[in-house]
């Protein structure tokens, strides 16, 4: 099981999510891959025009459904940016959006390659 | 039975639909706030709705504390279903007007279990309802005759709602669940019955008397 350490999702607790049902994670896998990056795209812009609301609004968002593939980091800075938001404190949210930007594309890579579903099993 | 899934995630839409429509749920998709409401106001919306927090437009909060202002009963039985995890939000939930709360990721089988619980209370909230219904028209009847009722001093007749005179037995009967079974008072049995029958017997006697004699002479 130490290779699954590497791994940015947590595939048993993925499976357990859909209850076994291996069609719909794939469906799910496909809307995360295809809307994940623009969320992630759309947070930095929010950043940008210093729109907090919509920061913690967004990052919420996220913290949300990389929490459902057991993603541990992503969900963690996910909800740090999104304490950071609704405090009001975005001088260091630049940092964070950074963090969940390379975390959501771990697992956007992950889930890019066919063989994950390999890995269930395994 | 219908439920109602409000979340601005595709995914997590996705997620319920399949899942519920395994239950065997009727689902019906919204994707913030402010189209939830505007299926929830209808008198013929879905009785559950599960609800995200965080959404564009309208919150799921504006959402609970604009469904408490509906009229109707039972108003729809509401579970947050959100990532926001704290206690003050749980608690800031359930003040707003939620009756459950669940923290994302869920396990489905507590969101089963959750469902089947607001089934219940929808339920009995159901039954209570139509129960206070049957009581309000019971009542309704009995205040009718507690009105004042004119009745004829000589004949005992009452004079009815749409102004004609008819039995008492029989607006009694109409006015309330009550129903007459008829007999005699032993005052009316003295005074009425007993004569008449006196009268009947003395006939018949006569009658015999006469018969016989008939014979006697034939």
């Amino acid at each position: 099981m130490a290779g699954d350490d590497a791994l940015p999702v947590d595939l048993a607790a993925t499976l357990r999510w859909v209850a076994g049902d291996e069609k719909l994670l794939c469906e799910l896998v496909a809307l995360f891959v295809e809307d994940a990056p623009q969320q992630v795209r759309d947070l930095r812009a929010a950043l940008e025009r210093r729109d907090a609301d919509e920061v913690e609004r967004l990052s919420h968002g996220l913290k949300g459904v990389v929490a459902n593939f057991g993603a541990v980091p992503a969900r963690a800075v996910a909800g740090d940016l999104e304490e950071v938001a609704r405090d009001r404190r975005l001088e260091g949210a630049g940092a964070l959006v950074a963090r969940l930007d390379v975390e959501i594309a771990r697992i956007v890579a992950f889930f890019s390659d066919p063989d994950w579903r390999g890995r269930i099993k395994g | 039975m219908r439920v109602l899934v409000v979340d601005d995630d595709a995914m997590i839409r996705r997620l319920l639909q399949t899942t519920l429509t395994r239950w065997d749920y009727e689902v019906v998709i919204a994707t913030d706030g402010e189209k939830a409401w505007e299926i929830l106001k209808q008198d013929d919306a879905p009785s559950l709705a599960l609800l995200d927090w965080t959404m564009p437009r309208m919150d799921g909060l504006e959402l609970c504390k604009r469904v408490r202002t509906l009229k109707r009963s039972p108003r729809p039985y509401l579970i947050f279903l959100t990532a926001k995890g704290l206690i003050e939000d749980v608690v800031t939930g359930i003040e707003a007007g939620a009756d459950d709360y669940m923290i994302k990721p869920f396990e489905r089988e507590e969101l089963r279990a959750r469902i089947h619980a607001g089934l219940r209370v929808i339920e009995l909230e159901r039954s209570l309802a139509d129960r206070v219904a049957e009581l309000e028209e019971a009542l309704h009847k009995v205040k009718l005759l507690q009105g004042l009722i004119p009745i004829c001093a000589w004949c005992k007749k009452v004079r009815g709602d749409r102004n004609y005179w008819q039995q008492v037995e029989q607006y009694v009967s109409e006015h309330s669940e009550a129903r007459f079974t008829h007999s005699i008072c032993p005052d009316c049995r003295a005074k009425y019955a007993d004569p008449e029958i006196q009268r009947a017997r003395e006939e018949h006697e006569a009658r015999e008397a006469r018969e016989r004699d008939r014979g006697a002479s034939g």
